[in-house]
Formats: structure tokens, C-alpha cells, sequence
């Protein structure tokens, strides 16, 4: 074999593969720095390439638990428009995520949700993908094969100061419309409140909720950290509902909604009562200490 | 004298403990306040609160007149703002200038997407920002339509459109990821949302006719696809209402399952190949039903794939015994295959 065939066959095999690769979708994990030295922190984008519309996606990182730690996880730019399990560390060295787009997406450079990440101690560490699912949007959810390309790391000794990687949001979420559910087939038909709200910058990081039927009383109900789906407390839906959406910078976006049932007679007729007690117990007091005297 | 000081100390502690009870109850409208949306005060986060717009109307935010309004959720409700002449791109720039006069206060531009394009005439369009529904429109007689969306932040946004014909059938939904620029006007045009297709039979003799129908912009060129061993494609003119019907001779194709589909094509637009409808050729004829509007996805039956059912659906995800409305695929579990379903179902 003479030198221009051993140049020209690898050639023709890789333009001959090619076309196979171009078909498939690549997920694969971006990180701008290849080297960093301990303490350091840095981002790793997940991105997808695909011909083909897809729909959803699943699957999980893995990396080095000693050399590694999870600092942030951004999804306010993703294509994801739904999470089934919102990216999150289940183990120490392992993210989950799982997430859909009514109508589907395809192209180049589709951001999934990236990860900061902050190198604990010197070494060379791979950050791979595993079990990666990505189906089409073809209403039949069809597998979609996947090519996936990980990302190497090689952490240098350095300083013990931490080189953050700042994001700077000041804009709050997106303006959200919660939704009661009275579904029997969710928390065996109790009344639920459904919300989503959208971040295009940090992602959203939690919800809170509270209920209350008296406003000049809504001190006294304890903002709740949950999720949606979120079963109602006044099951009567007779209190206002505030949820507050909160992005991983603490910016907020409160949107409220009205009770659906007025308050009757006997509602007033029973926080009127209490009032009346309250009274009743100040004159008490002040009487016997009165007389004290 | 020291009981009496102490008496006091307890007293103004007791009232100063109880004021916010005895405060509420003489007005309900107290200073205790729910923080956010509903306080009656524009708070960070907030655009406007009641009738409190901030300052703002429909000229500031970039419209060219109409009425502003401010949301339950105290963000603008724009809905009432005109957008006036399309502006017909850049040029001239000039006329507005001189009436100026007084002090004009510098606003910061809003963040605005316009959508143009054709539908099918007199048909509702649905807009979806991020999967959820951000407005609604009617075309015109010609089919077209143009809709407006405002007070976005700066970000990738993923919107669709949708339509539903004369019939009440739905087309596809037509996804396009769009990069908004804050305070930057963007505007999507030359939408044009593929053709309704139905069909009279859900199974024909072979050799007798199957009439496939719907809807599209008027006079556009359809293309229905007839999917064999052979794939068939055969050319139609909409009609003034936009109708296209092709009866199609089934002798031409083998016995068993078939689809077919439709593209419109019109002044240089075209569209993708809309939904996809099978009918069986066999040895009888059998009427089918229009598309039903009740898409697969629906879980509480209200005729919409949205948020709601995308939530009985998580709330099943991974749990047994799911019911049969959130188990798509009927493998008896839920999974990310039946959120593929519904994310292929949606209708916000």
C-alpha cells in the first residue's frame, strides 16, 4: 500500500461514515475550560444536535465523586419546556433529568440545563453521559438513536480560593397562571393547584406557597415550599392562593388567585368570634391586673 | 407605684401584641399586606397593580395607541394596545418628529414578538409560548393573521401555532425555538400552518373511492401524499374557502393499512406535510368519524392536552396501576414514552 492510498482510504471511510452520523442525534457535554486548577469552579452545558424533531429526553452525569462537586444547576435557557424530574443530584456524583417539548425541537446547539461544577482536588476526570433516552416527536414517542461525546477535565493544583462562576439575574420569572384541579385521577380527586413558571435566566429554583381567607390575617399563614401538583389546604376553595416562584438568583414572581367560593355568613360569624375572644380575654387581664393593683 | 409601672409595661405589651386583630377589624383593607401582586402597590416584579399602570400605556410600550390594562397577575395586559401600521420595515423613519413639544420621558423599549402569516379563513389561531397558551386570533377571510406578544424577558423561547378549520379539526402544531432580544421588537412572519386532512372512510373496498378533505389557505396548491408500497402524490386547488377535496381511486393499492397526508404550497410558502391520517383497503366500507378533537393526552377530558394533564401524568410517573388516560403507550406503566404522546398531543 503506497502513501496516497493509506492517505485517501481513511478519508473515503470517514466521508463514507459520515452521512450515518449526521442522521443521528448527538447529545454531548460542552465545557468552555479543559484544564482548571482546585477551587476553581466551571460550567458544562448539555446540548443537543438532531435532524430529527424530538420531544423528550432523559437521562443522567456522572463523574468522579472525590474530584468534583455540584454548585449550581441552570436550566433557564432549555428547550425543556416541561421537567418530568427536573435535573437534580441524586448521589453525590450523579445527575438525573427528564423533561419534554409540546411540539418538539430540532437543530443545532440545543441547550438541555448546565451544571457548575467546582474541582475539589487535583487529577484528570471524565464527566460522562449514561442512559440517555431521546424520543421523537412523532406521537408514537420512537427512541431516536444518539451519539453522545463526554467531556474530559484535568484539574491542576491551585490555591484553596474559590473562582466562582457568577451569573448575573436580576430579571424575576416569568408571569405564571396557577390552575385548580379538581381531577380524580390526581391525590384521589382533592382539589390541587397546578403552576409552571418559565426563568429565562438562572431557572427556577422553588415554589412557595401560602392560603389564607382573610388578608389582614395572611401573616399568619406560613409561606410552604412545594411542587406542583400542590393539594389545597381549604379544600372549600374559599382562600386566596398566593404562589411565589423563586429563581436560582432569589429573584420572585408572586402570582395570586381569588378564592372560587365566596365566604358566608358563618365564616365572618367565626373569625369574628375569635376577635370577640381575644377582646374578651384583654378585658379579663386588664380587669384582674387592675384590680390587683 | 412599681405594680402600677408594671401593670403598664403589660398593658402596652398586650396591646401592642393584639393591634393587628383590633386594626383588622375595623378595616379589612389593613396595612397587613400580602407581599407581591395584590397589595395595591407596584412591587419589584410587578408592572402594574389595579388601575396603577406605573406611568405606562400602549405608546410606551411600543404599541401605537389603544388602552392599557393591568392583569389579575399585575403584568400588562396589552390586548386592548394597536399595533398600527406594520411599519413596512425601517425606511423613512422620519414624519413623527416634529409634534414632539413637550418633555418626552426616555422608556425603555419593550420586548416584543409579532407573528405573521396564514391559516386557514376565519379560523382560530392558537399561540403557545413555552407550551402554554400566550394568545389567540382569528384570520381573516384570505387566511392570514398577525399576532403580538409583549412583556417577554430576554431569552430562547419555544413557540408554536395552531389552527382549527371550519370542521373543528385541529392542524398539527408548528414549533419554532425563537432567541428574543431584550427590548428588541422580533418579528416571525411568513408562518404558514399545514393543511386539516380527513378522510370519508376508515376502511374502503378496494377499488371504490376514499374522499380525502380538508382545509387550507385559498386557491393554495395541496399536495396529498398517499402512502403504498408506492407512495402516490396527487395535486389540488384549494377552493375561495380554502377546501381541497380529492376522491381517490384505492385500485391502485395493495390491500391492508395505508396514510395519507397534505402540504399547501402558496406564492412561494409552503408548508410541511400536516398530520398523518390511515384508513384501511379491504373488502368493505366503513364511515369514519371526523379526527376527534379529543386528543390522545387528554386526561380529565376538558378537550385540551396542557399543564393539567401533563401533571396527572407526573403524578403517575414511575406509581402502578396508572389509569388507562395517563398510560398512552397501554404498557402499564408511566414513562417518558407517554410523555412523548402528550408532548406530540399538546394543545396548551
Amino acid at each position: 500500500m503506497n502513501t496516497a492510498t493509506k492517505t485517501i482510504v481513511p478519508i473515503l471511510l470517514f466521508a463514507l461514515c459520515v452521512p450515518l452520523f449526521a442522521f443521528a442525534a448527538e447529545i454531548r457535554l460542552d465545557s468552555h475550560k479543559v484544564e482548571v486548577k482546585t477551587g476553581e469552579q466551571f460550567v458544562v452545558d448539555v446540548v443537543v444536535n438532531s435532524e430529527e424533531q424530538l420531544n423528550a429526553i432523559e437521562g443522567q452525569i456522572v463523574f468522579p465523586e472525590g474530584l468534583l462537586s455540584v454548585r449550581e444547576i441552570r436550566d433557564g435557557n432549555s428547550v425543556i419546556n416541561f421537567w418530568v424530574e427536573k435535573p437534580h443530584s441524586v448521589l453525590p456524583n450523579k445527575i438525573l433529568f427528564s423533561g419534554i417539548t409540546p411540539g418538539g425541537w430540532s437543530g443545532a446547539n440545543n441547550q438541555i440545563f448546565a451544571v457548575v461544577f467546582e474541582a475539589k482536588k487535583d487529577g484528570d476526570t471524565l464527566i460522562m453521559l449514561q442512559e440517555v433516552t431521546a424520543l421523537r416527536n412523532d406521537g408514537a414517542g420512537t427512541k431516536e438513536s444518539i451519539s453522545i461525546r463526554n467531556v474530559d477535565i484535568v484539574i491542576e493544583p491551585g490555591d484553596s480560593k474559590v473562582r466562582r462562576e457568577e451569573f448575573i439575574d436580576t430579571e424575576p420569572p416569568e408571569d405564571f397562571t396557577p390552575i385548580v384541579s379538581g381531577d380524580k385521577n390526581l391525590f384521589e380527586g382533592k382539589y390541587s393547584l397546578i403552576f409552571s413558571a418559565q426563568d429565562k435566566g438562572t431557572g427556577i429554583l422553588r415554589y412557595e406557597v401560602k392560603e389564607f381567607r382573610f388578608a389582614f390575617l395572611s401573616f399568619l399563614s406560613p409561606w410552604t415550599r412545594t411542587e406542583s401538583p400542590y393539594v389545597l389546604k381549604d379544600q372549600k376553595l374559599k382562600s386566596r392562593v398566593v404562589v411565589k416562584a423563586v429563581d436560582n438568583s432569589g429573584n420572585e414572581r408572586i402570582s395570586m388567585i381569588t378564592p372560587r367560593y365566596s365566604l358566608s355568613w358563618y365564616d365572618y360569624l367565626s373569625i369574628f368570634g375569635i376577635l370577640t375572644l381575644v377582646l374578651a380575654f384583654c378585658v379579663f387581664i386588664f380587669k384582674k391586673l387592675w384590680r390587683r393593683k | 407605684m412599681n405594680a402600677k409601672r408594671n401593670l403598664f409595661v403589660y398593658l402596652a405589651t398586650l396591646v401592642l401584641f393584639f393591634t393587628p386583630f383590633l386594626a383588622g377589624a375595623i378595616t379589612v383593607e389593613i396595612t397587613a399586606t400580602v407581599p407581591g401582586c395584590g397589595d395595591g402597590a407596584i412591587g419589584s416584579g410587578e408592572q402594574c397593580e389595579g388601575s396603577n399602570l406605573g406611568g405606562s400605556s400602549c405608546s410606551s410600550l411600543g404599541f401605537t395607541g389603544g388602552s392599557l390594562s393591568c392583569t389579575s397577575a399585575c403584568t400588562f395586559n396589552t390586548s386592548q394596545c394597536t399595533s398600527g401600521s406594520s411599519g413596512g420595515g425601517g425606511g423613512g423613519g422620519g414624519g413623527g418628529g416634529g409634534g414632539g413639544g413637550g418633555s418626552s420621558v426616555p422608556s425603555i423599549p419593550a420586548t416584543n414578538v409579532v407573528f405573521t402569516g396564514k391559516a386557514y379563513p376565519r379560523s382560530t389561531i392558537t399561540l403557545l409560548k413555552d407550551a402554554q397558551v400566550a394568545a389567540t386570533t382569528i384570520a381573516d377571510a384570505n387566511a392570514n393573521f398577525q399576532m403580538t406578544i409583549s412583556g417577554l424577558s430576554g431569552g430562547n423561547y419555544i413557540f408554536s401555532v395552531y389552527s382549527e378549520d371550519s370542521k373543528g379539526i385541529r392542524s398539527s402544531l408548528l414549533t419554532f425555538p425563537i432567541s428574543v432580544t431584550s427590548g428588541v421588537t422580533t418579528k416571525v412572519g411568513n408562518i404558514f400552518i399545514a393543511p386539516t386532512i380527513s378522510t370519508d372512510k376508515s376502511e374502503v373496498r378496494r377499488g371504490d373511492n376514499i374522499a380525502v378533505f380538508g382545509q387550507s389557505a385559498p386557491a393554495s396548491e395541496i399536495t396529498v401524499s398517499v402512502n403504498s408500497e408506492e407512495e402516490f402524490f396527487i395535486k389540488k386547488v384549494a377552493d375561495a374557502s380554502g377546501a381541497y377535496l380529492l376522491n381517490f381511486d384505492t385500485s391502485v393499492l395493495e390491500m391492508g393499512q395505508h396514510q395519507t397526508k397534505s402540504k399547501s404550497a402558496l406564492n412561494g410558502e409552503i408548508t410541511t406535510f400536516g398530520k398523518v391520517i390511515g384508513f384501511v383497503v379491504g373488502t368493505k366500507n366503513v364511515t369514519a368519524e371526523l379526527p376527534k378533537t379529543v386528543p390522545k393526552g387528554d386526561t380529565n377530558g376538558d378537550n385540551k392536552v396542557n399543564l393539567v394533564d401533563f401533571s396527572v401524568a407526573a403524578y403517575w410517573y414511575k406509581r402502578s396501576s396508572p389509569p388507562a388516560s395517563a398510560d398512552l403507550s397501554g404498557d402499564g406503566k408511566v414513562d417518558l414514552v407517554d410523555f412523548s404522546i402528550m408532548a406530540f398531543n399538546w394543545t396548551g
